[in-house]
Protein backbone atom coordinates (compact mmCIF):
# COMPACT_ATOMS: atom_id res chain seq x y z
CA UNK A 1 0.00 0.00 0.00
CA UNK A 2 1.43 3.33 -0.87
CA UNK A 3 2.52 4.62 2.11
CA UNK A 4 0.31 7.72 1.98
CA UNK A 5 -2.81 5.81 2.71
CA UNK A 6 -1.53 3.86 5.52
CA UNK A 7 -2.83 6.70 7.99
CA UNK A 8 -6.22 6.52 6.75
CA UNK A 9 -6.68 2.90 6.95
CA UNK A 10 -5.47 2.95 9.97
CA UNK A 11 -7.76 5.57 11.27
CA UNK A 12 -10.70 3.57 9.44
CA UNK A 13 -9.82 0.52 11.03
CA UNK A 14 -9.15 1.73 14.76
CA UNK A 15 -12.83 3.69 14.08
CA UNK A 16 -14.74 1.03 13.21
CA UNK A 17 -13.19 -1.36 15.79
CA UNK A 18 -14.12 1.58 18.63
CA UNK A 19 -17.50 1.43 17.50
CA UNK A 20 -17.67 -2.42 17.21
CA UNK A 21 -16.18 -2.72 20.61
CA UNK A 22 -19.09 0.14 21.86
CA UNK A 23 -22.00 -1.96 19.93
CA UNK A 24 -21.03 -5.17 21.43
CA UNK A 25 -20.74 -3.50 25.10
CA UNK A 26 -24.58 -2.58 24.43
CA UNK A 27 -25.50 -5.49 23.00
CA UNK A 28 -24.07 -7.53 26.26
CA UNK A 29 -25.58 -5.65 29.08
CA UNK A 30 -29.15 -5.76 26.72
CA UNK A 31 -28.71 -9.42 27.04
CA UNK A 32 -27.57 -9.41 30.69
CA UNK A 33 -29.83 -6.57 32.17
CA UNK A 34 -32.48 -9.69 32.58
CA UNK A 35 -34.86 -12.50 30.95
CA UNK A 36 -36.54 -11.21 28.38
CA UNK A 37 -39.32 -14.23 29.02
CA UNK A 38 -40.08 -13.45 32.28
CA UNK A 39 -40.78 -9.10 31.73
CA UNK A 40 -42.51 -9.93 28.20
CA UNK A 41 -44.27 -12.38 28.93
CA UNK A 42 -47.72 -12.42 32.00
CA UNK A 43 -46.60 -12.70 35.47
CA UNK A 44 -48.77 -16.17 35.93
CA UNK A 45 -47.00 -17.56 32.39
CA UNK A 46 -45.44 -21.14 33.47
CA UNK A 47 -41.80 -22.12 33.01
CA UNK A 48 -42.89 -24.15 29.69
CA UNK A 49 -44.13 -21.01 28.22
CA UNK A 50 -41.29 -18.96 29.06
CA UNK A 51 -38.93 -22.24 27.41
CA UNK A 52 -40.81 -21.55 24.73
CA UNK A 53 -40.46 -17.85 24.03
CA UNK A 54 -36.92 -18.51 24.49
CA UNK A 55 -36.36 -20.71 22.17
CA UNK A 56 -39.04 -19.25 19.62
CA UNK A 57 -36.51 -15.81 20.16
CA UNK A 58 -33.26 -17.83 19.98
CA UNK A 59 -32.47 -16.62 23.75
CA UNK A 60 -31.67 -20.52 24.62
CA UNK A 61 -29.12 -20.12 22.61
CA UNK A 62 -24.99 -19.43 23.87
CA UNK A 63 -24.00 -15.96 24.04
CA UNK A 64 -21.60 -16.26 21.26
CA UNK A 65 -24.07 -17.65 18.94
CA UNK A 66 -27.07 -14.94 20.25
CA UNK A 67 -24.19 -11.88 20.17
CA UNK A 68 -23.33 -13.15 16.22
CA UNK A 69 -27.00 -12.88 15.63
CA UNK A 70 -27.38 -9.31 17.19
CA UNK A 71 -24.34 -8.06 15.17
CA UNK A 72 -25.52 -9.22 12.23
CA UNK A 73 -29.31 -7.89 12.25
CA UNK A 74 -27.48 -4.08 12.87
CA UNK A 75 -25.50 -4.84 10.18
CA UNK A 76 -28.40 -5.32 7.53
CA UNK A 77 -30.08 -2.22 9.91
CA UNK A 78 -32.47 -4.28 11.81
CA UNK A 79 -32.75 -1.97 15.30
CA UNK A 80 -35.03 -3.96 17.00
CA UNK A 81 -38.10 -1.78 18.78
CA UNK A 82 -37.30 0.95 21.23
CA UNK A 83 -38.92 -0.01 24.67
CA UNK A 84 -39.66 3.52 25.84
CA UNK A 85 -41.22 4.38 22.44
CA UNK A 86 -43.33 1.09 21.92
CA UNK A 87 -42.02 1.85 18.18
CA UNK A 88 -39.13 0.68 15.63
CA UNK A 89 -35.82 2.51 16.84
CA UNK A 90 -34.32 2.70 13.45
CA UNK A 91 -37.94 4.56 12.08
CA UNK A 92 -37.53 7.13 15.44
CA UNK A 93 -34.13 7.59 14.65
CA UNK A 94 -34.94 8.53 11.20
CA UNK A 95 -37.41 10.93 12.31
CA UNK A 96 -34.73 12.49 14.57
CA UNK A 97 -31.97 13.01 11.88
CA UNK A 98 -32.96 16.22 10.25
CA UNK A 99 -32.44 18.21 12.94
CA UNK A 100 -28.61 17.51 13.42
CA UNK A 101 -28.17 17.85 9.81
CA UNK A 102 -29.42 20.70 9.67
CA UNK A 103 -27.53 21.79 12.86
CA UNK A 104 -24.78 21.10 11.71
CA UNK A 105 -25.15 22.69 8.48
CA UNK A 106 -25.51 25.46 10.20
CA UNK A 107 -22.77 25.31 12.99
CA UNK A 108 -19.86 23.98 10.97
CA UNK A 109 -19.55 26.69 7.83
CA UNK A 110 -20.16 29.53 10.34
CA UNK A 111 -17.42 27.96 12.78
CA UNK A 112 -15.11 27.54 10.40
CA UNK A 113 -15.40 30.57 8.88
CA UNK A 114 -15.50 32.63 12.14
CA UNK A 115 -12.42 30.22 13.31
CA UNK A 116 -9.95 31.27 10.05
CA UNK A 117 -11.26 35.28 10.43
CA UNK A 118 -9.99 35.29 14.29
CA UNK A 119 -6.82 32.75 13.94
CA UNK A 120 -5.91 35.00 10.83
CA UNK A 121 -6.47 38.52 13.02
CA UNK A 122 -4.41 36.90 16.09
CA UNK A 123 -1.76 34.88 13.77
CA UNK A 124 -1.23 38.00 11.70
CA UNK A 125 -0.76 40.64 14.71
CA UNK A 126 1.48 38.91 17.00
CA UNK A 127 2.60 41.37 19.28
CA UNK A 128 -0.47 43.24 19.51
CA UNK A 129 -2.03 44.70 22.78
CA UNK A 130 -5.68 43.57 21.30
CA UNK A 131 -4.43 40.38 20.06
CA UNK A 132 -3.00 39.34 23.31
CA UNK A 133 -5.95 40.83 25.03
CA UNK A 134 -8.53 38.94 22.48
CA UNK A 135 -6.50 35.81 23.40
CA UNK A 136 -6.79 35.72 27.02
CA UNK A 137 -10.43 36.68 26.75
CA UNK A 138 -11.18 33.62 24.53
CA UNK A 139 -9.22 31.42 27.13
CA UNK A 140 -10.88 32.72 29.88
CA UNK A 141 -14.23 31.84 28.48
CA UNK A 142 -13.24 28.42 28.00
CA UNK A 143 -14.14 28.24 31.79
CA UNK A 144 -17.65 28.89 31.58
CA UNK A 145 -19.22 25.67 30.05
CA UNK A 146 -21.38 25.96 27.29
CA UNK A 147 -24.26 24.64 28.61
CA UNK A 148 -24.25 28.07 31.27
CA UNK A 149 -23.93 30.02 28.35
CA UNK A 150 -26.77 28.72 26.77
CA UNK A 151 -29.20 28.91 28.88
CA UNK A 152 -27.97 32.50 29.99
CA UNK A 153 -28.24 33.24 25.83
CA UNK A 154 -31.92 31.59 25.76
CA UNK A 155 -33.19 33.71 28.49
CA UNK A 156 -31.79 36.76 27.21
CA UNK A 157 -32.28 36.55 23.30
CA UNK A 158 -35.60 34.58 23.19
CA UNK A 159 -36.91 35.41 26.47
CA UNK A 160 -36.02 39.26 27.23
CA UNK A 161 -35.42 40.65 23.95
CA UNK A 162 -38.15 38.01 22.39
CA UNK A 163 -35.78 38.13 18.96
CA UNK A 164 -35.97 34.46 18.46
CA UNK A 165 -37.76 31.54 19.47
CA UNK A 166 -36.32 29.87 22.50
CA UNK A 167 -36.83 25.95 21.75
CA UNK A 168 -37.87 23.72 18.98
CA UNK A 169 -37.40 22.32 15.47
CA UNK A 170 -40.88 24.46 14.33
CA UNK A 171 -39.03 26.73 11.79
CA UNK A 172 -35.69 27.70 10.40
CA UNK A 173 -35.24 30.65 12.95
CA UNK A 174 -35.05 28.24 15.83
CA UNK A 175 -32.02 26.57 14.54
CA UNK A 176 -29.92 30.39 14.83
CA UNK A 177 -29.35 30.63 18.24
CA UNK A 178 -27.82 26.63 18.76
CA UNK A 179 -25.81 26.88 16.03
CA UNK A 180 -24.98 30.40 16.83
CA UNK A 181 -23.62 29.30 19.78
CA UNK A 182 -21.91 26.19 18.27
CA UNK A 183 -20.41 28.11 15.74
CA UNK A 184 -18.72 30.38 18.48
CA UNK A 185 -17.28 27.84 20.37
CA UNK A 186 -16.06 26.01 17.30
CA UNK A 187 -14.90 29.45 15.93
CA UNK A 188 -12.95 30.06 19.24
CA UNK A 189 -10.99 26.91 19.41
CA UNK A 190 -9.94 26.84 15.80
CA UNK A 191 -9.35 30.69 16.41
CA UNK A 192 -6.66 29.28 19.17
CA UNK A 193 -5.12 26.52 16.78
CA UNK A 194 -4.59 28.57 14.15
CA UNK A 195 -2.78 31.44 15.83
CA UNK A 196 -0.33 28.84 17.23
CA UNK A 197 0.08 27.12 13.91
CA UNK A 198 0.49 30.40 12.17
CA UNK A 199 3.05 31.88 15.16
CA UNK A 200 4.74 28.50 15.03
CA UNK A 201 4.83 28.62 11.02
CA UNK A 202 6.46 32.28 10.97
CA UNK A 203 9.52 31.14 12.74
CA UNK A 204 10.17 28.03 10.22
CA UNK A 205 13.44 28.27 7.96
CA UNK A 206 11.62 27.84 5.15
CA UNK A 207 9.15 30.90 5.61
CA UNK A 208 12.11 33.00 6.26
CA UNK A 209 13.81 31.87 3.82
CA UNK A 210 10.83 32.74 1.38
CA UNK A 211 11.33 36.21 2.66
CA UNK A 212 14.57 36.27 2.27
CA UNK A 213 14.40 35.82 -1.11
CA UNK A 214 12.61 38.77 -1.81
CA UNK A 215 9.31 36.97 -1.86
CA UNK A 216 6.36 39.30 -1.57
CA UNK A 217 4.45 39.63 1.68
CA UNK A 218 1.17 38.50 0.15
CA UNK A 219 2.95 35.26 -1.71
CA UNK A 220 4.71 34.11 1.32
CA UNK A 221 1.43 34.44 3.48
CA UNK A 222 -0.62 32.65 0.41
CA UNK A 223 1.96 29.91 -0.32
CA UNK A 224 4.15 29.28 2.80
CA UNK A 225 1.64 30.48 6.41
CA UNK A 226 -1.87 29.52 4.68
CA UNK A 227 -1.32 26.45 2.88
CA UNK A 228 -0.35 24.46 5.75
CA UNK A 229 -3.00 26.38 8.00
CA UNK A 230 -5.74 25.61 5.88
CA UNK A 231 -4.87 21.54 6.28
CA UNK A 232 -5.40 22.08 10.00
CA UNK A 233 -8.44 24.18 9.74
CA UNK A 234 -10.56 21.85 7.25
CA UNK A 235 -9.01 18.69 9.48
CA UNK A 236 -10.88 20.34 12.66
CA UNK A 237 -13.91 21.30 10.86
CA UNK A 238 -14.20 17.98 9.57
CA UNK A 239 -14.19 16.48 12.88
CA UNK A 240 -16.72 18.52 14.36
CA UNK A 241 -18.75 18.22 11.58
CA UNK A 242 -18.49 14.37 12.08
CA UNK A 243 -19.08 14.69 15.80
CA UNK A 244 -22.37 17.12 15.18
CA UNK A 245 -23.70 14.56 12.84
CA UNK A 246 -23.81 12.22 15.90
CA UNK A 247 -25.77 14.90 17.95
CA UNK A 248 -25.33 18.02 19.87
CA UNK A 249 -25.57 16.54 23.28
CA UNK A 250 -26.08 20.29 24.91
CA UNK A 251 -27.14 22.15 22.55
CA UNK A 252 -30.14 19.86 21.68
CA UNK A 253 -31.16 19.09 25.12
CA UNK A 254 -30.84 22.95 26.06
CA UNK A 255 -32.89 24.02 23.00
CA UNK A 256 -35.24 20.84 22.96
CA UNK A 257 -34.22 20.35 19.30
CA UNK A 258 -35.38 16.88 18.33
CA UNK A 259 -31.98 15.89 16.80
CA UNK A 260 -30.11 12.21 17.59
CA UNK A 261 -28.29 13.95 20.66
CA UNK A 262 -31.38 14.57 22.94
CA UNK A 263 -32.81 11.49 21.89
CA UNK A 264 -29.30 9.72 22.99
CA UNK A 265 -29.87 11.79 25.96
CA UNK A 266 -33.68 10.78 26.42
CA UNK A 267 -32.89 7.08 25.73
CA UNK A 268 -30.51 6.72 28.35
CA UNK A 269 -32.57 8.38 30.96
CA UNK A 270 -35.01 6.41 30.00
CA UNK A 271 -32.59 2.71 30.18
CA UNK A 272 -34.14 2.31 26.17
CA UNK A 273 -30.80 0.25 25.10
CA UNK A 274 -32.26 -0.77 21.57
CA UNK A 275 -32.98 3.05 20.96
CA UNK A 276 -29.19 4.30 22.11
CA UNK A 277 -27.76 1.69 20.16
CA UNK A 278 -29.64 2.71 17.17
CA UNK A 279 -28.57 6.15 17.80
CA UNK A 280 -24.63 5.24 18.73
CA UNK A 281 -24.68 3.12 14.89
CA UNK A 282 -26.39 5.97 13.08
CA UNK A 283 -24.31 9.00 14.58
CA UNK A 284 -20.99 6.29 14.77
CA UNK A 285 -20.89 5.46 10.37
CA UNK A 286 -21.75 9.22 10.41
CA UNK A 287 -18.70 10.08 12.20
CA UNK A 288 -16.32 7.13 10.71
CA UNK A 289 -17.91 8.97 7.00
CA UNK A 290 -17.50 12.08 7.33
CA UNK A 291 -13.32 11.59 8.72
CA UNK A 292 -12.78 8.67 5.92
CA UNK A 293 -13.59 11.55 3.12
CA UNK A 294 -11.69 14.11 5.53
CA UNK A 295 -8.92 11.99 5.70
CA UNK A 296 -8.94 10.80 1.83
CA UNK A 297 -9.04 14.60 0.59
CA UNK A 298 -6.20 15.41 3.07
CA UNK A 299 -4.18 12.34 1.97
CA UNK A 300 -4.52 13.43 -1.42
CA UNK A 301 -3.73 16.95 -1.02
CA UNK A 302 -0.66 16.37 1.37
CA UNK A 303 1.72 13.64 0.11
CA UNK A 304 3.82 13.17 2.47
CA UNK A 305 4.12 10.00 4.11
CA UNK A 306 2.72 9.36 7.25
CA UNK A 307 1.06 12.66 7.53
CA UNK A 308 -1.92 12.40 5.85
CA UNK A 309 -4.59 12.03 8.48
CA UNK A 310 -6.70 14.27 10.32
CA UNK A 311 -5.25 14.52 14.24
CA UNK A 312 -8.32 13.77 16.51
CA UNK A 313 -8.23 17.13 18.43
CA UNK A 314 -10.44 17.37 21.69
CA UNK B 1 0.64 10.83 13.52
CA UNK B 2 -0.35 12.73 16.48
CA UNK B 3 -3.49 12.09 17.71
CA UNK B 4 -3.30 15.40 20.23
CA UNK B 5 -2.60 19.32 20.06
CA UNK B 6 -0.27 18.57 22.93
CA UNK B 7 2.88 17.56 21.59
CA UNK B 8 4.98 18.54 24.42
CA UNK B 9 8.45 19.84 23.92
CA UNK B 10 11.21 18.26 25.34
CA UNK B 11 10.18 18.43 29.22
CA UNK B 12 12.60 17.86 31.99
CA UNK B 13 11.02 17.07 35.35
CA UNK B 14 10.30 19.92 37.81
CA UNK B 15 13.44 21.74 39.62
CA UNK B 16 13.25 21.51 43.10
CA UNK B 17 12.35 25.46 44.14
CA UNK B 18 9.39 25.11 41.48
CA UNK B 19 8.27 21.66 42.93
CA UNK B 20 8.25 22.92 46.58
CA UNK B 21 6.63 25.95 45.80
CA UNK B 22 3.51 24.12 44.14
CA UNK B 23 3.41 21.28 46.77
CA UNK B 24 3.11 24.34 49.24
CA UNK B 25 0.62 25.98 47.41
CA UNK B 26 -1.67 22.87 45.97
CA UNK B 27 -1.56 21.84 49.75
CA UNK B 28 -2.99 24.87 51.31
CA UNK B 29 -5.62 24.79 48.91
CA UNK B 30 -6.52 21.15 49.43
CA UNK B 31 -6.34 22.05 53.20
CA UNK B 32 -8.80 24.89 52.41
CA UNK B 33 -10.89 22.35 50.56
CA UNK B 34 -10.81 19.93 53.42
CA UNK B 35 -11.28 22.36 56.08
CA UNK B 36 -14.66 23.67 54.81
CA UNK B 37 -15.86 20.35 53.91
CA UNK B 38 -15.20 19.49 57.47
CA UNK B 39 -16.83 22.48 58.61
CA UNK B 40 -19.90 21.61 56.81
CA UNK B 41 -21.41 19.39 59.13
CA UNK B 42 -20.53 21.08 61.74
CA UNK B 43 -22.64 24.11 60.66
CA UNK B 44 -25.53 21.97 60.16
CA UNK B 45 -26.23 22.95 56.61
CA UNK B 46 -27.77 20.43 55.14
CA UNK B 47 -28.26 20.11 51.28
CA UNK B 48 -31.32 18.35 50.74
CA UNK B 49 -33.55 19.43 54.22
CA UNK B 50 -35.70 22.28 52.64
CA UNK B 51 -36.12 25.60 54.25
CA UNK B 52 -39.08 27.50 54.73
CA UNK B 53 -37.74 30.32 52.47
CA UNK B 54 -37.87 29.73 48.98
CA UNK B 55 -35.76 31.89 46.35
CA UNK B 56 -34.12 33.85 49.81
CA UNK B 57 -31.45 36.06 48.41
CA UNK B 58 -27.94 35.56 50.13
CA UNK B 59 -28.32 36.26 54.23
CA UNK B 60 -26.33 35.75 56.98
CA UNK B 61 -27.97 32.84 57.81
CA UNK B 62 -27.91 31.37 54.07
CA UNK B 63 -24.51 33.27 52.54
CA UNK B 64 -25.28 31.83 48.98
CA UNK B 65 -29.09 31.91 49.19
CA UNK B 66 -31.74 29.12 48.84
CA UNK B 67 -33.15 27.77 45.72
CA UNK B 68 -36.45 27.05 44.75
CA UNK B 69 -37.33 24.48 46.88
CA UNK B 70 -36.03 25.99 49.79
CA UNK B 71 -32.51 24.70 50.13
CA UNK B 72 -29.45 26.42 51.22
CA UNK B 73 -27.13 27.01 48.15
CA UNK B 74 -23.97 27.13 50.07
CA UNK B 75 -24.70 23.58 51.76
CA UNK B 76 -25.29 22.38 48.14
CA UNK B 77 -22.54 23.51 46.59
CA UNK B 78 -20.59 22.13 49.34
CA UNK B 79 -22.00 18.68 49.05
CA UNK B 80 -22.33 19.05 45.06
CA UNK B 81 -17.98 18.73 45.24
CA UNK B 82 -17.93 15.63 45.94
CA UNK B 83 -19.29 14.60 42.89
CA UNK B 84 -17.66 16.72 40.49
CA UNK B 85 -14.70 17.56 41.74
CA UNK B 86 -13.97 15.00 43.72
CA UNK B 87 -14.75 12.42 40.72
CA UNK B 88 -12.89 13.97 38.45
CA UNK B 89 -10.05 14.34 40.37
CA UNK B 90 -10.55 10.35 41.48
CA UNK B 91 -10.90 8.85 37.63
CA UNK B 92 -7.76 11.55 37.23
CA UNK B 93 -5.77 9.55 39.30
CA UNK B 94 -6.83 6.45 37.86
CA UNK B 95 -6.32 7.91 34.92
CA UNK B 96 -2.94 9.06 35.18
CA UNK B 97 -1.81 5.88 37.07
CA UNK B 98 -3.02 3.63 34.64
CA UNK B 99 -1.50 5.90 31.48
CA UNK B 100 1.94 6.19 33.15
CA UNK B 101 2.38 2.02 33.37
CA UNK B 102 0.87 1.73 29.71
CA UNK B 103 3.01 4.07 28.15
CA UNK B 104 6.20 2.57 30.49
CA UNK B 105 5.20 -0.74 28.73
CA UNK B 106 4.25 0.56 25.17
CA UNK B 107 7.04 3.07 25.15
CA UNK B 108 9.40 0.83 26.31
CA UNK B 109 8.91 -2.31 23.85
CA UNK B 110 7.86 0.21 20.92
CA UNK B 111 7.28 -2.18 17.74
CA UNK B 112 6.76 -5.03 19.88
CA UNK B 113 3.67 -6.19 20.54
CA UNK B 114 2.52 -5.04 23.74
CA UNK B 115 3.45 -1.73 22.65
CA UNK B 116 1.05 -2.53 19.96
CA UNK B 117 -1.97 -3.75 22.01
CA UNK B 118 -1.70 -0.72 24.01
CA UNK B 119 -1.41 1.91 21.74
CA UNK B 120 -3.90 0.52 19.34
CA UNK B 121 -7.07 0.55 21.92
CA UNK B 122 -5.86 4.04 22.64
CA UNK B 123 -6.44 4.89 18.75
CA UNK B 124 -9.67 2.93 18.82
CA UNK B 125 -10.68 5.65 21.84
CA UNK B 126 -9.25 8.49 20.10
CA UNK B 127 -11.39 7.57 16.77
CA UNK B 128 -14.83 8.00 18.74
CA UNK B 129 -16.85 10.62 19.68
CA UNK B 130 -15.63 11.73 22.60
CA UNK B 131 -19.29 12.57 24.40
CA UNK B 132 -20.04 9.06 23.26
CA UNK B 133 -17.90 7.68 25.41
CA UNK B 134 -19.96 8.57 28.71
CA UNK B 135 -23.47 7.86 27.12
CA UNK B 136 -21.77 4.18 26.42
CA UNK B 137 -20.60 3.68 29.43
CA UNK B 138 -23.61 4.90 31.73
CA UNK B 139 -25.83 2.54 29.40
CA UNK B 140 -23.43 -0.83 30.30
CA UNK B 141 -23.00 0.13 33.60
CA UNK B 142 -25.97 1.53 34.61
CA UNK B 143 -26.13 5.82 36.50
CA UNK B 144 -23.73 4.75 39.12
CA UNK B 145 -20.49 6.35 40.79
CA UNK B 146 -18.78 3.62 39.47
CA UNK B 147 -19.99 3.95 35.96
CA UNK B 148 -18.55 8.03 36.08
CA UNK B 149 -15.46 7.24 37.19
CA UNK B 150 -14.81 4.73 34.33
CA UNK B 151 -16.10 7.53 31.96
CA UNK B 152 -13.27 9.80 32.99
CA UNK B 153 -11.00 7.40 32.59
CA UNK B 154 -12.01 5.95 29.17
CA UNK B 155 -12.32 9.65 28.02
CA UNK B 156 -9.05 10.80 29.20
CA UNK B 157 -6.36 7.66 28.97
CA UNK B 158 -6.24 8.08 25.75
CA UNK B 159 -4.84 11.32 25.29
CA UNK B 160 -2.64 10.60 28.48
CA UNK B 161 -1.28 7.27 26.91
CA UNK B 162 -0.28 9.09 23.84
CA UNK B 163 1.39 11.66 25.14
CA UNK B 164 3.28 9.86 28.37
CA UNK B 165 4.48 7.20 25.65
CA UNK B 166 5.87 10.02 23.21
CA UNK B 167 8.04 11.47 26.56
CA UNK B 168 9.25 7.17 27.42
CA UNK B 169 10.32 6.36 24.05
CA UNK B 170 12.33 9.76 23.91
CA UNK B 171 13.47 9.05 27.45
CA UNK B 172 14.41 5.74 26.63
CA UNK B 173 17.10 6.98 24.03
CA UNK B 174 18.93 9.06 26.26
CA UNK B 175 22.67 8.01 27.00
CA UNK B 176 21.48 7.76 30.97
CA UNK B 177 19.40 5.43 30.24
CA UNK B 178 21.92 3.78 27.65
CA UNK B 179 24.40 3.88 31.18
CA UNK B 180 22.05 2.07 33.58
CA UNK B 181 21.22 -0.44 30.84
CA UNK B 182 25.21 -1.10 30.60
CA UNK B 183 25.15 -1.05 34.05
CA UNK B 184 23.17 -4.26 34.26
CA UNK B 185 20.09 -2.64 35.48
CA UNK B 186 16.88 -4.97 34.60
CA UNK B 187 13.87 -3.56 32.96
CA UNK B 188 11.77 -2.95 35.69
CA UNK B 189 14.10 -1.06 37.36
CA UNK B 190 15.28 1.56 34.47
CA UNK B 191 11.63 2.42 34.07
CA UNK B 192 11.20 2.90 37.86
CA UNK B 193 14.28 4.66 38.38
CA UNK B 194 15.04 6.52 34.96
CA UNK B 195 12.47 6.61 33.44
CA UNK B 196 9.22 7.19 35.74
CA UNK B 197 11.05 10.09 37.59
CA UNK B 198 11.16 11.79 33.99
CA UNK B 199 7.71 12.01 33.69
CA UNK B 200 6.60 13.90 36.80
CA UNK B 201 6.31 17.29 35.26
CA UNK B 202 4.56 16.21 32.03
CA UNK B 203 2.13 13.88 34.13
CA UNK B 204 1.41 17.24 36.47
CA UNK B 205 0.83 19.47 33.56
CA UNK B 206 -1.21 16.87 31.69
CA UNK B 207 -3.04 15.80 34.48
CA UNK B 208 -3.76 19.55 35.09
CA UNK B 209 -5.46 20.23 31.67
CA UNK B 210 -7.44 16.90 31.75
CA UNK B 211 -8.75 17.70 35.36
CA UNK B 212 -10.72 20.52 33.43
CA UNK B 213 -11.92 18.04 30.85
CA UNK B 214 -13.49 15.74 33.33
CA UNK B 215 -14.97 18.49 35.71
CA UNK B 216 -16.56 19.62 32.31
CA UNK B 217 -17.60 16.31 31.35
CA UNK B 218 -18.97 15.11 35.18
CA UNK B 219 -21.07 18.88 34.91
CA UNK B 220 -22.17 18.25 31.54
CA UNK B 221 -23.53 14.91 32.44
CA UNK B 222 -25.13 16.65 35.50
CA UNK B 223 -26.66 19.04 33.83
CA UNK B 224 -28.16 16.59 31.38
CA UNK B 225 -29.45 14.68 34.31
CA UNK B 226 -27.20 11.64 33.86
CA UNK B 227 -24.80 12.45 37.10
CA UNK B 228 -25.16 10.74 40.53
CA UNK B 229 -28.88 10.68 41.01
CA UNK B 230 -31.34 13.31 42.53
CA UNK B 231 -31.84 14.66 45.17
CA UNK B 232 -27.86 14.53 45.32
CA UNK B 233 -26.64 17.87 44.89
CA UNK B 234 -24.22 18.03 41.56
CA UNK B 235 -22.70 21.41 40.71
CA UNK B 236 -24.07 20.30 36.86
CA UNK B 237 -27.61 19.34 38.13
CA UNK B 238 -27.72 22.76 40.14
CA UNK B 239 -27.01 24.76 36.91
CA UNK B 240 -30.06 22.50 35.38
CA UNK B 241 -32.00 23.05 38.37
CA UNK B 242 -31.19 27.00 37.90
CA UNK B 243 -32.72 27.09 34.27
CA UNK B 244 -35.87 28.46 35.93
CA UNK B 245 -35.19 30.76 38.12
CA UNK B 246 -31.92 32.23 37.69
CA UNK B 247 -33.28 35.60 36.48
CA UNK B 248 -35.08 36.21 39.74
CA UNK B 249 -32.45 34.45 41.67
CA UNK B 250 -29.29 35.21 40.20
CA UNK B 251 -27.41 33.16 42.98
CA UNK B 252 -28.72 30.13 41.63
CA UNK B 253 -27.13 30.00 38.55
CA UNK B 254 -24.11 32.47 40.00
CA UNK B 255 -22.42 29.92 42.91
CA UNK B 256 -22.84 26.58 40.64
CA UNK B 257 -21.21 28.24 36.93
CA UNK B 258 -18.70 30.42 39.19
CA UNK B 259 -17.53 27.04 41.11
CA UNK B 260 -17.14 25.30 37.94
CA UNK B 261 -15.70 28.43 36.58
CA UNK B 262 -13.38 28.87 39.53
CA UNK B 263 -11.73 25.30 39.35
CA UNK B 264 -11.41 25.74 35.57
CA UNK B 265 -9.58 28.89 36.08
CA UNK B 266 -7.47 27.57 38.93
CA UNK B 267 -6.51 24.06 36.94
CA UNK B 268 -5.54 26.35 34.39
CA UNK B 269 -3.38 28.31 35.91
CA UNK B 270 -1.08 25.75 37.64
CA UNK B 271 -1.03 24.29 34.19
CA UNK B 272 0.32 26.72 33.19
CA UNK B 273 3.07 27.29 35.50
CA UNK B 274 4.26 23.73 35.48
CA UNK B 275 4.26 24.48 31.92
CA UNK B 276 6.20 27.47 32.43
CA UNK B 277 8.72 25.84 35.02
CA UNK B 278 9.13 22.65 33.08
CA UNK B 279 10.05 25.17 30.12
CA UNK B 280 7.20 23.26 28.29
CA UNK B 281 5.78 24.82 24.60
CA UNK B 282 2.92 26.91 26.30
CA UNK B 283 0.54 26.37 23.08
CA UNK B 284 -2.73 25.54 24.49
CA UNK B 285 -4.21 22.51 23.80
CA UNK B 286 -7.88 23.28 23.68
Amino acid sequence: MNPRWRPVAVNLASGAAALFAAVVALILAMDLLGDPAAFQLPMESDEAARAAFRAEHGLDQPLSVRLAARVTALAQGRFGESQWLRRPAAAVVAEHLPATVALAALAVPGGLAGGVIIGLALGLSAGRRWAARLRAAMLAGFAVPGFVVAIVAIQLVAVEWRLLPASGFDTWTALILPAGLLAAGFAMRLGLLLQDRLTALTGQPFVRFARAKGLSHALVLRRHLLRPAAGLALGYASLQLGYLLGGALVMESVFAIPGLGRLAVLALANRDLPLLQACLVVAGSCFLAVRLVADLLHAALDPRPGLGAVAPAR
Amino acid sequence: MQPSTLAPASAPSLPRVERMAFAARLGAALAVLAAVALAVPLLGLDPIEPTALRLAAPSLAHPLGTDHLGRDVLARLIWGAAPTLGLAAFGLAVTLAAGAASALVAGYTAGRAPAAVLDSIAQALLSFPPMWVPLVVLAVGGRSVAALAASVVLMIWPDVHWVLRGEVRRLSAEPFVESARALGFTTPGILAVEILPNLAGTLLWLGLLKFRVAIVMLATLGFLGLGSPPPAPTWGGMIADARDWFTDAWWLLAAPAGAIALSLVAAGLLARRVARATRRDTAIAV
